[in-house]
């Protein structure tokens, strides 16, 4: 539903919107909510590292990453990212 | 006596509106960008100007002079009282902001002829809502921390002047400050977050609960205890049973349970009587 600015509100809808105030604890914040706040403010006052180890092991790569964050062969997967290691002697 | 004019801070825009009328409807379902909105609605709002009675005061000004002397001190002195804080502390704040109402009509400080009132009534409600969910939050945990023993000082909120103090309390030389939410870690200036400790809560949609947790300096928690994994983003825990570690501006902080963080100060209270 579309939210109606205060100042564009009739009469009876800024009634009923005092009416709401005191039902919910304001800033009521759930543990994804603070996370998605973190993530997304985090993003902009640091940068994120996290740090992989490779290593060929006859003709591939063994990869060691840190906890949570998900390696199939050399695909390393973090959020909506897939990235692929491929190793080169070239 | 009436409001007679309202200058509402330039700045002030649609998307403002919409944060704060999201917090007050349905403030789960706040983005972040929302949620920034919503504190930087506050600012403006705090900083709107009100002309009553030949004084020009701010909104902030206002509140503090017709709402909060007038309303929390009988309200924290309910709450001390009381045996079940929430219950009782929910019924005293509708209670109050139904006579806000009722006193902003009585007054004319909300005019229908003026519509620039609204802000300052949405305002005022939505301040008072704030602050008396905080003080509920802070007097539930200053009494679970004296039942449980630990060792404490904290600002008195009976007394007016204390209740703004620099921490809300100090253990074992750590300062700390209690969030009833964890909108402080929103704003994204670190040199705000000048405290050892905050204990927070978050709230839990499917079990209709809130989990208290404490947000640490990791060199506070390292003091007490140091065993911390790295939480990595964006794959975030499920809760803080594990205390996990994160950078946020180029600190180090730890999240951890209340309970967890209340056993670790507890024991490492009792070390150092020893």
């Amino acid at each position: 539903m579309k939210l109606k600015a205060i100042d564009k509100m009739t009469d009876t809808e800024f009634d009923g919107l005092l009416d709401r105030i005191g039902q919910n604890d304001p800033d009521k914040i759930t543990l994804p909510n603070f996370m998605e706040t973190l993530w997304a403010l985090r993003s902009k006052v640091a940068t994120n590292v996290i740090e992989l180890t490779a290593k060929l092991v006859d003709d591939h790569l063994e990869i060691d990453a840190p906890e949570g964050i998900a390696v199939r062969g050399n695909e390393v997967i973090v959020g909506s990212h897939r990235i692929i290691l491929r190793w080169s002697n070239a | 006596m009436p409001v007679e004019s309202i200058k509402l801070a330039v700045g002030l825009r649609e998307n403002h509106q919409i944060a704060l009328l999201k917090s007050i409807t349905d403030p789960i379902a706040a983005s972040p960008q929302e949620r920034q909105d919503l504190l930087e609605a506050i600012d403006l709002l705090r900083s709107s100007r009100v002309r009553i009675d030949g004084q020009d005061l701010s909104f902030a000004g206002f509140f503090e002079k017709f709402i909060d002397r007038a309303y929390t001190d009988k309200f924290v002195a309910a709450l001390l009282k009381s045996k079940q804080i929430s219950a009782h502390g929910q019924r005293e704040k509708k209670k109050i902001i139904e006579e806000i109402r009722a006193l902003f009509i009585q007054e004319q400080w909300f005019r229908h002829d003026l519509p620039e009132t609204r802000f300052l009534i949405a305002f005022c409600l939505y301040w008072w809502n704030a602050f008396a969910t905080g003080y509920m939050f802070e007097i539930q945990i200053f009494r679970d921390l004296r039942k449980s023993g630990l060792r404490f000082e904290a600002h008195d909120l009976r007394q007016r002047s204390e209740r703004y103090s620099f921490a809300d309390l100090t253990i074992s030389q750590m300062t700390g400050d209690i969030k009833s939410s964890t909108y402080f870690f929103s704003i994204a200036r670190t040199s705000d977050l000048s405290h050892d400790f905050y204990i927070t809560r978050y709230y839990d949609q499917s079990k209709r609960q809130y989990h208290w947790f404490v947000i640490m300096r990791s060199e506070s928690w390292n003091e007490i205890d140091g065993t911390t994994l790295p939480m990595i983003f964006p794959n975030w825990p499920v809760d803080f049973s594990t205390p996990v570690t994160f950078d946020f501006g180029g600190t180090d902080w730890v999240a951890v349970s209340y309970h967890i963080w209340k056993t670790k100060i507890l024991e490492y209270q009792h070390q150092g009587e020893q």
